[in-house]
């Protein structure tokens, strides 16, 4: 091939053809993975790529025809061609003849080789997922500290729901280290930092940009955090093994966000709700309430105006009846004392007659001062039955009292007090009634003298009849 | 009182208005605590702006948090 002459000026055309020629040279098979992969009818571009490298291939006619529907992007191929320019860009590439799958790319047959493994193991089963946090206060974020993925979880987060605090912890995401930034800082928020939930995130990348989440070791950390995990890695058809270990998985970033806070439009939709449905429930617990008290109007017992005053009222009555038995009993036996002189007496002075009366009216003034009392006493909130009790002892020793003077004036006044003077009542044996004319008895019979102390049992021997002569039935 | 403890205690009230023993003096009780919980609720969603920190340090020596600011460059996009 003829060098390039020092005195000549070329022109661009000539330059790339001089190198497209000096490259064509170069004829050899290459292994790399298939990326930016497009195909048209009668060509198709790719690159083939390794970790630090890329070489653009292109494939034409009946080669591309046939590799069309074998290449895929990200496999792994062997490709043999011939290196050369692209003269209208002055593009470097590689013109594929052949091209050869050189088995699943080391990458993928490591992803499905680990999915396979930890899938045996359960790491991935639905039953480990815990619930997310409904209201989370913390959430933690590891992710890098620059570029997009940070940017959309922060500012979906705080538009959805400002009432939270993020904790951001930077880590690699990409290449060697990132694994051990990504457990380290799952560990640390596990440990010293408790957060609510955790957002693992990235911006999309090709499959070795998102090995880092394909490695057991995040597998497991995931799994072993005891802060519920989201993962928002990549773009929406990238899925990644920590995708599937996580407790939730979105599709990128904003994704994880809206997956870990709820939105506060419809938190305020809902307390409109709420405080809508309060309102509702006072207002049928009023109307249930206001339904209840006119049928308890409504009762026979309200109706006829009675009202009903509680247990005190209930007590009173008690009360109350405790002390007309024992008012009645005083009585009983005061009716008894005095009828008994009554009936001994016969009868007696108009004053006597009015003693019930008398012992009805000293009733009526103790009722009238017990219920006095009572009034006086209801309005006290303590007060005791006991109290109660001696209250009434004290009334009922009072009236008795009372009635003691009333029955030793009606002593005073009574016939029986005349005897004290002398005289005596004589009365047939076995009758009350006096004796007042002779004629009342016959000779022969006895007769009984009730004297101051004592009686005296008599038997007739003679009369004297009122108003008849002398010489006539004398007995004495 | 936690967001989360608020929207839980404003679910109970509810709960507990629905029953229909409840004394009229009791319901008026958490009827006026709810009122509260929904306008505590929204001042806390309307008020505040999420508190964006970042955690430095590790946990063999000692973890801080700083502020976090979105730089120019994240606010812009890729």
């Amino acid at each position: 091939m003829r060098l390039q002459d020092a005195e000549r000026i070329y022109t661009v055309a000539e330059v790339n053809r001089l190198a497209d020629g000096l490259l064509q040279e170069v004829v050899l098979w290459v292994e790399g993975e298939v990326s930016n992969l497009r195909i048209y009818p009668q060509y198709l571009f790719f690159s083939l790529s390794e970790e630090e490298a890329a070489l653009p291939c292109v494939m034409f006619g009946d080669a591309a025809r046939e590799a069309s529907p074998v290449l895929r992007e990200g496999m792994r191929v062997l490709a043999h061609g011939r290196l050369g320019i692209y003269v209208r860009r002055g593009q470097y590439r590689m013109n594929v003849h052949q091209v050869q799958e050189a088995g699943e790319g080391k990458l993928r047959r490591e992803f499905f080789r680990l999915m396979r493994k930890l899938s045996a193991e359960g790491l991935f089963d639905e039953s480990l997922k815990r619930p997310l946090p409904s209201y989370p206060e913390i959430i933690g974020l590891v992710t890098s500290l620059e570029g997009a993925a940070v940017r959309d979880v922060i500012i979906n987060v705080t538009r959805r729901y400002p009432c939270c605090r993020i904790l951001v912890r930077g880590v690699r995401v990409q290449g060697e280290e990132a694994v051990e930034d990504i457990i380290s800082a799952i560990e640390t928020f596990n440990r010293a930092c408790p957060v609510d939930v955790l957002i693992l995130a990235r911006g999309g990348g090709s499959l070795e940009d998102l090995h880092p989440f394909n490695t057991e070791e995040v597998v497991r950390a995931i799994r072993g955090s005891s802060i519920p995990v989201i993962t928002g890695v990549g773009h929406e058809p990238d899925l990644t093994l920590a995708d599937l270990a996580a407790d939730h998985r979105a599709s990128t970033p904003t994704g994880a966000a809206e997956a870990a806070v709820p939105s506060s439009a419809e938190i305020l939709a809902l307390l409109r709700e709420r405080s809508t449905s309060l309102e509702a429930l006072l207002r049928r617990m009023l109307h249930l309430r206001e339904r209840d008290l006119s049928l308890l109007a409504s009762r026979r017992a309200f109706r006829d105006g009675e009202v009903f005053l509680g247990q005190a009222r209930q007590r009173l009555a008690e009360g109350e009846a405790l002390l007309q038995g024992g008012m009645r009993e005083v009585l009983r036996r005061e009716r008894e004392r005095v009828e008994g002189r009554v009936t001994v007496l016969g009868r007696f002075p108009r004053q006597y007659r009015d003693l019930p009366r008398r012992i009805g009216d000293t009733y009526a003034k103790m009722r009238a001062s017990f219920d006095s009392w009572w009034r006086w006493r209801e309005r006290e909130p303590g007060w005791r039955a006991e109290e109660l009790r001696s209250c009434m002892s004290s009334l009922l020793s009072a009236s008795s009292g009372k009635l003691e003077l009333a029955a030793s004036r009606l002593d005073a006044l009574s016939p029986l007090a005349v005897l004290s003077r002398g005289y005596a009542i004589a009365t047939r044996r076995g009758e009350s009634k006096p004796l007042k004319d002779s004629r009342e008895v016959t000779e022969g019979e006895a007769v009984d003298v009730r004297l101051h102390r004592g009686r005296l049992f008599c038997e007739v021997r003679g009369r004297e009849l009122r108003g008849e002569g002398p010489g006539g039935e004398s007995g004495w | 009182m936690t967001f989360g403890g608020i929207m839980r205690r404003l679910e109970e009230i509810a709960a507990t208005l629905e029953k229909q023993d409840l004394e009229l003096e009791e319901g008026l009780k958490l009827f006026e605590e709810g009122v509260s919980l929904v306008r505590e609720a929204r001042r806390r969603l309307t008020e505040a702006g999420a508190r964006v920190e970042k955690l430095i340090g590790s946990l063999e020596e000692e973890l801080t948090t700083e502020e976090f600011r979105l730089e120019e460059d994240n606010l812009a996009g890729d």
